[in-house]
């Protein structure tokens, strides 16, 4: 929870936007808040198909998270958040043909911009984890034999 | 600085509608377990904490944002203190020495 602040008359206001100065106070911004800006960013490229946290640990994860009634938007993303700086760990399913390092490329390029321009945040990296891949017709074929 | 939790409340309220008034701001949130909840007779205040810091108040609210591509989390949080700071100057001068501001969720 105790995340990028920004005390109004601190030392390290210089580096924050000049609205914040006024006033006294600090603002604070909770990990939840940026895995969800960095979720709905990854999600906004095409060619991701979801978020999904990687291997048993992160299944047991999203499972846990489910029955605690954690937000499902965050399940695949998990922050680390500094002060100033934000490190960001991706976990996610490509549908199939797509090309995996560009979608990659995309995704974290996305993430940095809408996480900063959002939060004031630096993001210092993006580690993606391409964990499995979707084929449409799979779907499809599930459908079909449960009618 | 002192006031009674009745003021206290009252006082919380006034402040909660002037964070919840920000375009921008979903609503306020008190956390899972009222961290940030201000407690008094016959009521409670959600997203907003009203603590004693030497002679004068500090003032702690909690808020959900709306999500939106233009967001700026910093931004919002600048109109939110002001706005309250404002109300608190207008309500009890002199009295409210800062204003934190916690972003706990976005709402899509």
């Amino acid at each position: 929870m105790e995340t990028a602040s920004n005390v109004g008359q601190g030392p390290k206001s210089s580096d924050r936007p000049a609205t914040l100065q006024s006033g006294k106070g600090t603002t604070t911004i909770a990990d939840t808040v940026v895995a969800k800006i960095a979720g709905l960013a990854a999600r906004e490229i095409d060619g991701v198909h979801a978020l999904k946290a990687a291997g048993t640990g992160g299944t047991i994860a999203d499972f846990a998270s489910k029955v605690a009634g954690g937000d499902e938007r965050n399940s695949g993303v998990s922050v680390e958040v500094g002060e100033r700086e934000a490190a960001i760990d991706l976990g996610m399913t490509v549908k199939y043909e797509v090309d995996i390092p560009k979608v990659a490329q995309a995704v974290r390029q996305n993430v940095i911009s809408r996480v900063n321009s959002m939060t004031g945040l630096s993001v210092t990296e993006v580690n993606i984890m391409v964990i499995d891949l979707f084929f449409p017709e799979d779907e499809q074929a599930a459908a079909d034999r449960v009618k | 600085m002192q006031m009674d939790s009745t003021d206290r409340l009252e006082l919380a309220r006034f402040l909660g509608g002037a964070a919840i008034a920000v375009p921008g701001v979903v609503g306020l949130r008190g956390g899972r377990s009222g961290e940030v909840t201000e407690y008094g007779p016959g009521g409670r205040v959600s997203g907003v904490a009203v603590a004693a810091a030497a002679e004068r108040l500090q003032v702690t609210v909690s808020i959900a944002a709306r999500y939106s591509p233009d967001l700026d989390l910093a931004r919002l949080a600048g109109r939110v203190r002001r706005a309250v700071q404002r109300v608190a100057d207008e309500r009890v001068p002199d009295t409210v020495e800062r204003v934190d501001v916690v972003v706990v969720d976005l709402v899509t």
